[in-house]
């Protein structure tokens, strides 16, 4: 069965942010699927404890590419609009989204590598078998953590292999699209 | 500003870092910020005082392994701050091989070696000196390991710090004490020392391996 995840880690989002995903994603998901939330402080049933305690916020979303079978994961800051069936394929490949639409276009080269700037967005990930991206980055965790912020920028500067989700049923509230399948409020809660 | 000629070739450094290696400009501004200066100097200083009776007495000079090395800071000190016994080699190791890639530019002198700490051995290695300045960063199962694998009677410098809002600080400790006691039944002759900064207080013990 398909496994659907989030992360509620830290105080940044109330558990309504979780409570209203797990029923969003009721609603316009059709197909069969089990959802998990992990976090450090479980309290429903379909709560996960954290297994790697030491990490802190977005890295716990690195850490689910451990779970094999096919899988989605929805950050908590995103609204669902209507049906997502059409996130289901393509399992094989570890999907991330393509964040050029609502990225600013004249950003200098020079200034985009230095701040290790990216081009994808984890809000939503697609994989079955992709362990080995969790494993990389534990084996010298270290030295992402110091050079990353986040793991959008750690997946396209170590050239994580990932296919880039490319579809305007996903947009960024930066391009002023509300109605699309899934909107996706990055960077909104600070 | 002094404007003068160390100033120039400092600027050609980070030009060289912005042209070859853009991702890592700021993460080298961060190794060589005020604080990473005032933590080394303060190490050598404490360093310099300790009464350590060197291992390998025969030896005219000795070597000294940084385990963490980074870009190479804390050996660029040491070469030219360390009084105790004259230097024969300081190997920086660090898993990152564009560390060692920039480190090796800005100060030849060194010797960087591209290895993981959790794959080092160092019990077939001369170093009479082992310093590892982030403690905090590293697992306490493989602190120890560094500490196990090394010949007896090789001096440990180890520092660690209270600050937990950094994402890498994995193992920080409270205080000195707690600090301490982590290493008390491997090190003996250890002498703590702390070092108060704005935001946390940053940790340093010296003893010689049993």
């Amino acid at each position: 069965m398909l496994s659907v995840y989030c992360v509620n880690w830290g105080t940044k989002y109330p558990r309504d942010f979780t409570t209203s995903l797990k029923e969003s994603i009721e609603k316009h998901l059709t197909i069969p699927h089990k959802f998990y939330c992990y976090t450090d402080n479980p309290i429903e049933d379909y709560d996960v404890q954290v297994k790697y305690p030491y990490l802190r916020g977005v890295w716990h979303k690195l850490a689910l590419l451990e779970n094999t079978g096919e899988s989605l994961f929805f950050d908590q800051d995103i609204k669902i609009n209507s049906n997502i069936d059409f996130l289901c394929e393509d399992f094989d490949k570890f999907s991330v989204i393509d964040s050029t639409p609502w990225k600013p276009k004249n950003i200098p080269l020079l200034e985009f590598r230095m701040t290790q700037n990216t081009l994808v967005n984890s809000s939503v990930m697609r994989w079955s078998n992709h362990a080995h991206i969790f494993e990389k980055f534990q084996k010298h965790r270290d030295m992402y953590l110091r050079l990353y912020a986040g793991i959008d920028r750690y997946i396209y500067n170590e050239k994580v292999e990932y296919h880039p989700i490319s579809t305007d049923k996903i947009t960024s509230w930066y391009q002023k699209i509300d109605d699309s399948a899934i909107v996706l409020y990055n960077g909104k809660y600070k | 500003m002094t404007y003068d000629q160390k100033t120039i070739n400092a600027y050609k450094d980070i030009q060289r870092i912005a042209k070859h290696f853009p991702g890592r400009l700021l993460d080298a501004f961060s190794c060589f910020s005020q604080n990473q200066f005032d933590c080394k100097t303060w190490l050598i200083d404490c360093l310099n005082q300790y009464p350590y009776h060197f291992k390998n007495k025969t030896k005219d000079s000795i070597d000294i392994a940084i385990l963490g090395g980074w870009y190479g800071l804390m050996a660029k000190l040491l070469s030219t701050n360390f009084i105790l016994k004259p230097i024969n080699n300081i190997h920086s190791f660090d898993f990152d091989p564009i560390a060692k890639k920039i480190g090796k530019t800005l100060f030849p002198e060194v010797t960087f070696i591209e290895k993981d700490v959790t794959e080092l051995d160092l019990n077939d290695k001369h170093f009479s000196i082992v310093i590892n300045t982030s403690c905090e960063h590293i697992d306490q199962k493989l602190l120890y390991k560094s500490i196990d694998t090394a010949p007896e009677k090789t001096l440990f410098v180890l520092q660690s710090n209270n600050y937990k809002d950094l994402q890498q600080h994995i193992n920080c400790v409270e205080n000195l004490e707690q600090f301490t006691k982590q290493y008390e039944s491997r090190l003996e002759n250890i002498r703590p020392f702390e070092l108060q900064k704005e935001k946390y207080t940053r940790f340093m013990i010296m003893g010689v391996k049993k």
